[in-house]
């Protein structure tokens, strides 16, 4: 990214549309609660239009999203823990948006922190562990660590219920 | 690694998803926040365009008083605009003197009246008979005291009164006509000689 630049209203809501519920879900599974998930997509939106990148594609712009929307969820928590409240408290905030969850979530959700954008990405959003690295910037090896540990985790917590299929 | 799906994985994650009502919260704040960035960037494109304008601007204006000032000197010491009406700048000094006229034509007070230079050079002979020499020297404009010159230093200035209008004076080298100034009426004084 050598340029940067300011995107009108117009650009802005395109981006928003076109990424918005791929950025929420990411957050969603770091903050575990609406209302810190909005603030989080927010947050993720408010550094797009600060940093205003310039995107060869609209995969590097998801990516780029995805990567930010990580890092944004990290440093609230690491915040969190700094202040030693216990995350816990923060799961069921009450919220005019209640999402409701199923059983395979809930153990999705209970994977630990550094497991479950990797397994988004990897399960939902389809991007190879390659893909993952880059987009995370961790090292190829590291990904699939995590996915070979999470993958195990899911198998034995959700049994039958977890079934792959290329 | 090729990806792997698992069904049931995307199916809990389909359910998470911002309501219509928190995906409108969220983007009317992002889009705010778009605006105020906009505007700031704008104040800031805005005071640097006017400080680019300023000096896009100021530079040839100054430029162009500066040649203006230089030019108006110039051709001010040219025409005389700065010598006070003298309409020409002393050249040679042949009288030994300072050659400085100061701010004032030449002129000489006799017999009350200051007769002043009007560069016409005089063509007829001069009686030796008839010359006087000026008395003082006078550096502040015009000479107040018969006799008195405000062009000399040395005051070897000659002169022959050829009439109540006329003087003819003896100098740059040369005889010159220097005429009464109507201001003044001639008096029966007898300049000394």
């Amino acid at each position: 990214m050598s340029k940067s630049l300011l995107r009108t209203d117009k650009e802005i809501a395109e981006i928003y549309t076109r990424h918005s519920k791929t950025v929420y879900r990411v957050c969603f599974a770091y903050m575990k609660n609406p209302a810190d998930t909005e603030d989080a997509v927010q947050d993720t939106f408010f550094r797009l239009i600060k940093s205003a990148p310039v995107f060869d594609s609209k995969e590097h712009e998801k990516a780029w999203l995805i990567r930010t929307a990580a890092n944004v969820c990290k440093n609230v928590l690491r915040h969190w823990w700094r202040r030693r409240d216990n995350i816990e408290d923060f799961y069921d905030l009450p919220s005019p948006d209640k999402i409701e969850t199923d059983d395979v979530f809930s153990v999705v959700m209970e994977l630990p922190e550094k497991y479950k954008t990797v397994v988004y990405l990897y399960y939902y959003e389809g991007y190879t562990s390659v893909e993952i690295a880059d987009i995370l910037k961790k090292p190829q090896s590291t990904v699939r660590n995590y996915l070979h540990e999470s993958r195990a985790i899911l198998r034995e917590r959700l049994g039958d219920d977890f079934d792959e299929k290329q | 690694m090729i990806s792997m799906k698992n069904n049931k994985i995307i199916a809990s994650w389909n359910k998470i998803e911002p309501s219509d009502s928190a995906n409108e919260r969220m983007l009317s704040a992002i889009l705010k926040q778009n605006r105020s960035i906009h505007d700031r960037k704008g104040k800031v494109i805005s005071m640097s365009q006017t400080k680019k304008f300023n000096k896009m601007i100021l530079v040839p204006i100054t430029a162009c008083l500066v040649a203006l000032i230089a030019l108006t000197g110039l051709v001010g010491n040219n025409v005389g605009w700065f010598n006070n009406g003298s309409s020409k700048t002393p050249t040679t000094d042949n009288r030994g003197q300072s050659g400085n006229w100061g701010d004032s034509a030449p002129a000489i007070m006799v017999n009350g009246v200051i007769f002043i230079d009007t560069y016409e050079k005089y063509l007829g002979q001069v009686e030796e008979d008839d010359i006087f020499q000026v008395t003082s020297y006078y550096d502040d404009g015009m000479p107040a005291q018969n006799g008195q010159q405000n062009f000399d230093r040395t005051c070897k200035t000659q002169y022959v009164i050829e009439s109540s209008e006329n003087l003819i004076v003896h100098i740059d080298g040369e005889w010159r006509i220097f005429k009464a100034s109507k201001a003044n009426t001639p008096s029966n004084d007898v300049p000394t000689k």
